[in-house]
């Protein structure tokens, strides 16, 4: 009999001692029950699929529950002075638009473009540590770590963690089928880990530091649209007792056919677009026209998002050249509708594509910038497929950036050490069937890196150097879904992972 | 997930601050989709049931009390409510709560290789009341500790315990051993 079942065994016999005289029944029926338990291959594309559509729908979500309570906000402005206080402030906002809207041909002081703004001798750490405190990497480790999200509030300095491209490099492994092997519950599979090996290039760094890069963050419209707003008299409630105000965001709605409300955050001084959901027909219907037409070439989607890009006169400084993203795919799911004479029942449709995403990557000292899991960052434009139009953009951000020099690991066998199990939080246990992957030359990138400040209680976007080491093949090995592995090269970050346990995948 | 982590989350959809919804999914998403997977016996369906569940979670998470019951009780319920309807709604059949009540020559998509594990084991879990054989799928088949399924199925530790202890003993009771003999042979 095997551990497991014994223990189950016990823990019944502790409330029903006279059951141990069935113990050989009880073990065949157990045995039996675990012996049959399905073996699940869970389709990662589906995952992530159903990811994006809830992150879009929570950004809707979110939007709409900005929008009521701007309104609720604006219901209190009931005098005529209100509208001159809007005006003026209407004239505030207004430059820091136009700064992500002028002509790519005139030159913006604001834009960084693909050189840094140089300071010739760079302060050192002027972001302060950039490691993890360690309750708090340990807390990473019992999260999984989607892609380029920001960070949660928490003690100290708190990052998602790194695992490598595509997602979590613990709790989503599903095992491969295989032999039933004994275990803590006897496991009807068999377990797979796995090393990775480098075969690339000699790797050499010649300097002992390199630039991180923080997103600056310049409240000043941000104050003078409060005080702005501040001076207006309303009925209820006199603003001019708040005192150091500022407004983080706005939100405007166009109430016209296919308009869209966008976002401003005049924290960090980006904007996003969305559709405007009630002036639009429904996102995720195929009209029949729609459905002859069948999904468009990657050459139409860049076309459909390139032309928005202009009509907008969208200033992609800073930005590379536009590509469509196919593991963004958001589809939508609407069963159709039971006939009114009963004679059919709902019916869940097939599935379709109905938006892709076209990104154009953000570039900073000419290196393209991707999150912790390998993927490409910038700015994001959602192509709606049936309506073949764009219904989204986000975010573009004005790219000031401070500087600061950090020193790097310069000892290859170190970074390489880290790179062969897994990248920072990855690993795949111990045990089981063991299969090696190949590693192959990786480039030098900017990685994002949240990084929040209890203190300041706010995060700081950092773009830090980190190696990306494509894997070779991944699509042969039945369970790696990831592409790369990431490998920040800042020495205390570095550093600060050696204290972390190896994360142990969570077993079902 | 950290439970201080979960509930801030929470607080932030309260406030209208849904962003964060999407570490909730990473956390559960597995989880649920083989719990659905095991009353379905179809991937197609149970990626169905999944989308829904999240998405009925997110659209009404603004309305979870989570000082009355933890996210991962009313995942688990909207999940089995899900599944529930999905099966009332297509087979028309009440009293339906997952493919275990269903005949094996009903109308109802299976995947091959599931439907012919499933049958060996089908005798036992007809004999089973739909909650006995939730407790059966979450000990055996998906790991969970009795505190686990009792925070699920809004229980205590012991009468988890004991519920299963109870299913296993209604099997043996239910299935002659001539017949387990019998079947030991197959």
């Amino acid at each position: 009999m095997n551990d497991s079942i014994k223990k189950i065994l016990d823990e019944m016999y502790a409330l029903d001692a006279s059951l141990q005289t069935h113990e050989k029944e009880l073990e065949k029926i157990i045995n039996e029950i675990l012996s049959t338990s399905p073996a699940i291959t869970i389709d990662n594309a589906f995952l992530e699929q159903l990811r994006s559509r809830l992150d879009m729908r929570a950004h809707e979500l979110t939007q709409t529950s900005s929008v009521l309570k701007s309104r609720t906000f604006m219901s209190f402005f009931s005098r005529p002075s209100i509208a001159f206080g809007i005006i003026i402030a209407v004239l505030v906002v207004l430059p820091v638009l136009s700064v992500l809207f002028k002509s790519t041909s005139q030159q913006n002081e604001h834009f960084v473009a693909l050189k840094p703004t140089s300071q010739t001798n760079l302060e050192k750490n002027k972001f302060g540590s950039l490691a993890l405190p360690i309750q708090d990497q340990q807390t990473m480790g019992k999260m999984s770590a989607p892609t380029a999200t920001p960070s949660y509030s928490g003690g100290g300095n708190v990052n998602v963690g790194f695992g490598g491209g595509g997602g979590s490099a613990m709790g989503m492994i599903a095992p491969e089928i295989g032999t039933t092997e004994p275990g803590m519950i006897g496991r009807p599979y068999e377990y797979v880990s796995y090393r990775f090996a480098y075969k690339g290039d000699v790797l050499k760094l010649d300097e002992p530091t390199m630039t991180v890069y923080k997103k600056a963050i310049d409240n000043t419209s941000a104050q003078s649209l409060a005080q702005a707003i501040q001076n207006i008299g309303i009925a209820t409630f006199d603003l001019t007792k708040l005192q150091n105000t500022r407004i983080s965001y706005l939100t405007l709605s166009e109430d016209r056919d296919r308009g869209f409300v966008a976002s401003i955050n005049l924290d960090d001084n980006s904007f996003s677009l969305y559709a405007n959901s009630p002036v639009w027909p429904p996102l995720w219907k195929y009209s029949p026209e729609a459905k002859k037409l069948g999904t468009p070439s990657d050459e139409e989607i860049l076309a459909l998002a390139d032309s928005f890009i202009k009509k907008y006169n969208i200033n992609l400084s800073g930005y590379g050249k536009g590509t469509v993203i196919h593991n963004q795919n958001v589809y939508y799911m609407t069963p159709e509708p039971a006939s009114t004479d009963g004679t059919t029942s709902s019916i869940m449709p097939i599935m379709a594509p109905t938006e892709m995403n076209v990104l154009y990557p953000l570039i900073i000292d000419g290196k393209e910038v991707i999150d912790q899991g390998g993927n490409g960052m910038g700015l994001n434009v959602n192509v709606n497929i049936p309506l073949r139009a764009v219904t989204g953009m986000g975010s573009i951000h004005s790219q000031k950036y401070e500087e600061s020099a950090y020193d790097i690991e310069t000892n290859m066998d170190k970074i390489l050490s880290v790179a062969e199990r897994g990248g920072m939080y990855g690993g795949y246990g111990d045990g089981g069937k063991i299969i090696t992957v190949e590693l192959e030359t990786p480039t030098l990138q900017l990685m994002y890196y949240s990084l929040y400040n209890e203190k300041e209680q706010r995060s700081q976007e950092l773009y830090i150097p980190a190696y990306v080491f494509p894997i070779k093949d991944p699509s042969t090995y039945l369970n790696l879904y990831q592409k790369y592995i990431i490998v920040p090269i800042v020495k205390e970050i570095l550093e600060s992972q050696n204290t972390v346990p190896s994360i142990k995948p969570m077993i079902y | 997930m950290e439970t201080s982590l979960e509930l801030e989350i929470i607080q932030d959809c309260h406030k209208g601050n849904f962003l964060r919804f999407t570490l909730l999914y990473d956390a559960y998403a597995d989880r649920i989709y083989r719990f659905i997977y095991y009353k379905t016996h179809h991937k197609q369906t149970a990626e169905d049931i999944t989308s829904i569940t999240f998405t009925k979670a997110l659209e009404n998470i603004a309305r979870f009390n989570a000082y009355k019951a933890s996210f991962s009780t009313w995942l688990y319920h909207i999940a089995r409510n899900t599944i529930i309807d999905y099966y009332r709604t297509t087979k028309k059949i009440e009293n339906i709560e997952d493919i275990w009540d269903l005949a094996d020559d009903t109308d109802t998509m299976r995947d091959a290789d599931i439907a012919l594990q499933a049958e060996k084991i089908r005798h036992y879990m007809k004999e089973l009341k739909p909650q006995q054989r939730d407790i059966i799928i979450m000990r055996l088949w998906q790991g969970l500790s009795y505190e686990e399924i009792a925070e699920i199925t809004s229980s205590t530790h012991n009468a988890t315990k004991m519920m299963f202890s109870r299913s296993l003993k209604t099997l043996r009771e239910k299935i002659p051993i001539d017949t387990f003999m019998l079947f030991m042979l197959f």
